[in-house]
């Protein structure tokens, strides 16, 4: 008994003990879980960036402005209206005055200036100040000629958006598409080129053949598409640099739905022939094809994973339009779609995360989003016509276009760009100069 | 209408007992009467003791007494602040970002160690940027003017713009470093009347919590992203509503609660980020008496370089620095146990 007591007392005083000094510690350390937030564009002021001259004012206010719509169109941010600033940034202010931008709820702060250079051309320095912490995040310096200032500002976005977010921007990037005019029945379609925000937009083929599914090389200024050119539908190549085109490979029977492998060395397509279409990859190098698949089936839209390890492609070899992915050489074929209705055009996302799709369902049309093992499927959008899913270089952001219905006489039928971003809440249209499909998302520049 | 009828009759029939009843001694009637006295006191007296138990059981709620001596004297030094807002932007300045610098040498958010740190990697990064405008003038327009400009803008462009930024920021924090948190006080308390109307509140939660990783098919979207909105809501309350008794030490629930849902109301989640949901950021928060966060430091000071990491933890950070939470509303009376803070920033419940 008596050793029990002991030990008992021992014990309580041994948790006596830890009881007061753990209670302590939590006196000196208080820890509070937040498992909740808001989500919502972070509040961003973007003064113009003074300049001295009457030129560099202007470069200025246009600048600060393409930076201001790039960040507001991804949704992430909302640049707070310029009447409210308090503060006017003159170019020999050193540092903001923080209060007069907390005043007006502006989290982050982007200051700049311009200035013409002997040689004529314009410096251009901004930095990214959280006006919170009351620090700057990030700074640089650009020069370059006169006209290039958009460049500019969309390389400044980029900066900004990778600042705050962690990612990769996507604003220094082209959109390439297909130009569309005339009567339904009569229509021509043209290669078209323009920056991301629809600006510098240029015409890249005279319209005379057919042109379709145009896609970027990963690595280069070169496009690949399927032209009518010479009577059979065929799959070129496009430099934009230099204007110049190629037919791909040498292939009896047609050609169609090129796309480049991440490095850019090689092009897949689907070759239709005798009823059935196939894949193959075509090497850029040795002009040499290799048949990934052998079926009796059609298979088409073949699209490569970024690391350059998988092909995904759509084939109705099972009975109904389905989505599967192979391995890069064609071999173990899987299927991951598995919903209600077809699938279609499967685009392996550059983060690889996910992979855009359109499906067909109920006689509608839907752009969506699944992991690659088909589980996590998700639509974003849906419409009497919506295709041709393209992705931003950063993964966060697809482009698609939109057809609206026609009647009987041909009228309707407008065809416009739209993009959307991942959480599928933020969908604007790109305004292009005249109907517009199959958009295709550059890299970014650099 | 059949009570009314109901009572009348019986009191008619009560009549005739009363007459046999009567006929007992005076003194039972005395007696009776004198007891019915007593017990009426004792009910008079007894009452008001039955009643007063309740009001204990208010006093507890007086911890809505405890939050609202911080809003009173939150409106206080509104009036005093709004006079004083312009001619103390400039003083302002220092207070607030000065006092959290120098005690966090760690941090990369302070002025001094950013400031020396900052610089080295801008150059760095700035040879990337650079080619890249000299590469659309050379593509589009005029190859030979870039390769110039890029080595020439690096060495210029990140020293002036750091050094221009460390020496305002140095000297003034070492100048005044306690009457800031005055001044802060001043400056948060105009603000929060200003943000605080709930409008705000009530745009975030719906919309956004709705709109995030929105999906047009119900059958499909079931079991990943519908679920999840809805289960962020109960995993707020659920969070809100069950105080982490051990770690909590002395708050009470609603005052956690309290202090829980501001600094959610504060911090802007990095959603649609990869892997999101598993940046859990973990800040160490030093609070001043008045409920003012004088530093809050990113603990994880390794993972800064995963460019995620950094964002998120930004962003956990900067909820500190929002004047809705400037001050944070916690008990004053209870300062020694939340003048120093752990708070852990996970957005698994949202994303």
């Amino acid at each position: 008994m008596n050793r029990s007591c002991r030990i008992v007392a021992g014990a309580v005083a041994v948790a006596l003990v830890i009881l007061l000094n753990t209670s302590g510690s939590l006196r000196a350390e208080l820890r509070i879980d937040i498992t909740s937030g808001k989500i919502e564009p972070m509040p961003i002021a973007l003064p113009p960036f003074p300049g001295g001259a009457a030129n560099e004012s202007q470069a200025g206010r246009d600048i600060a402005g393409v930076v201001s719509a790039d960040l507001e169109r991804s949704g992430l941010f909302r640049p707070l209206d310029p009447r409210s600033f308090i503060q006017n940034i003159s170019a020999t202010d050193a540092q903001p005055r923080f209060p007069d931008w907390r005043q007006i709820n502006a989290q982050a702060l982007v200051t700049g200036s311009v200035k013409t250079q002997g040689d004529g051309r314009l410096r251009v320095e901004f930095r990214l100040w959280d006006v919170f912490a009351e620090q700057q995040l990030t700074g640089f310096g650009y020069t370059t000629t006169q006209q290039n200032w958009r460049r500019i500002a969309h390389i400044i976005a980029d900066e900004i958006y990778k600042r705050i977010t962690g990612e990769e921007g996507y604003f220094d990037t082209r959109i390439v598409y297909v130009s569309e005019a005339g009567p339904l029945d009569k229509r021509i379609k043209r290669l078209a080129i323009m920056d991301q925000d629809g600006a510098n937009n240029r015409l890249l083929t005279d319209g005379r053949a057919l042109v379709l599914t145009p896609r970027f090389s990963p690595t280069a200024q070169e496009i690949t598409y399927l032209s009518y050119g010479s009577g059979t539908p065929r799959v070129y190549l496009f430099n934009i640099d230099t204007g110049q085109q190629e037919a791909v490979g040498d292939f009896p029977g047609m050609t169609f739905a090129p796309r480049f492998s991440p490095d850019g060395n090689r092009v897949v397509l689907s070759r239709a022939q005798n009823g059935v279409s196939n894949l193959f990859a075509l090497d850029l190098r040795t002009r040499r094809a290799t048949r990934l698949t052998n079926s009796q089936a059609i298979d088409t839209s073949p699209c490569f994973s970024p690391d350059g390890s998988k092909i995904a492609f759509n084939s109705d070899r099972g009975g109904s339009q389905q989505l599967y992915v192979m391995s890069a050489d064609g071999g173990d074929a899987r299927r991951i779609s598995f919903g209600s209705g077809k699938y279609g055009t499967p685009v392996w996302s550059p983060r690889g995360d996910l992979i855009a799709f359109t499906k067909i369902d109920g006689g509608s049309f839907y752009i969506g989003v699944m992991r690659p093992d088909g589980s996590g499927e998700r639509l974003l959008t849906h419409d009497f016509l919506v295709e041709g899913p393209t992705w931003a270089p950063n993964g966060r952001v697809l482009m698609y276009y939109r057809q609206s219905p026609s009647d009987s006489r041909g009228h309707g039928g407008s065809t416009r760009l739209y993009s959307i971003d991942l959480t599928g809440s933020n969908q604007r249209e790109v305004i292009t100069p005249q109907d517009a499909s199959d958009p295709a998302w550059s890299p970014l520049l650099r | 209408m059949s009570l009314a009828l109901a009572e009348p009759m019986p009191t008619g029939r009560t009549v005739v007992p009363r007459e046999p009843t009567s006929g007992v001694t005076g003194l039972g009637i005395a007696l009776s009467a004198a007891l019915h006295v007593v017990l009426g006191t004792v009910l008079i007296i007894g009452l008001p003791r039955l009643f007063d138990p309740p009001p204990p059981e208010e006093m507890p709620i007086a911890v809505q007494l405890v939050t609202i001596a911080p809003e009173t004297r939150a409106t206080r030094p509104n009036p005093n602040p709004r006079p004083d807002a312009k001619p103390e932007i400039p003083d302002v300045e220092p207070p607030v970002a000065k006092p959290e610098p120098k005690p966090e040498p760690p941090q990369p958010a302070p002025v001094p160690p950013s400031s020396a740190t900052a610089p080295p990697p801008e150059p760095q990064r700035q040879p990337e940027p650079k080619p890249e405008p000299p590469k659309p003038v050379e593509r589009v327009e005029a190859p030979s003017p870039p390769p110039p400009p890029i080595p020439a803008k690096p060495p210029e462009h990140a020293p002036e713009p750091l050094k221009a930024v460390e020496k305002p920021e140095p000297p003034k924090p070492r100048e005044k470093p306690e009457p800031p948190r005055q001044m802060a006080k001043h400056e948060v308390k105009p603000e929060e009347p200003r943000h605080e109307p709930k409008p705000e509140e009530k745009k975030y939660d719906p919309r956004q919590f709705d709109a995030l990783l929105k999906n047009l098919t119900p059958q499909e979207a079931a079991p990943s992203p519908d679920a999840p909105p809805q289960k962020q809501r109960n995993a707020t309350v659920k969070a809100s509503s069950q105080p982490r008794a051990p770690l909590g030490g002395q708050l009470t629930a609603s005052e956690l609660d309290m202090v829980r849902q501001q600094i959610a109301r504060c911090w802007n989640v990095p959603a649609g980020a990869r892997d999101a949901r598993d940046l859990v950021v973990e800040i160490r928060v030093v609070v001043d008496p008045d409920g003012t966060v004088r530093q809050a430091t990113i603990v994880d000071q390794a993972r800064l370089g995963d460019p995620f990491f950094r964002a998120a933890a930004e962003s956990a950070r900067r909820a500190f620095f929002n004047p809705h939470c400037r001050p944070l509303h916690l008990p004053a009376e209870k300062y020694a146990i939340w003048k120093d803070l752990v708070v852990d920033f996970s957005p698994k419940d949202i994303l």
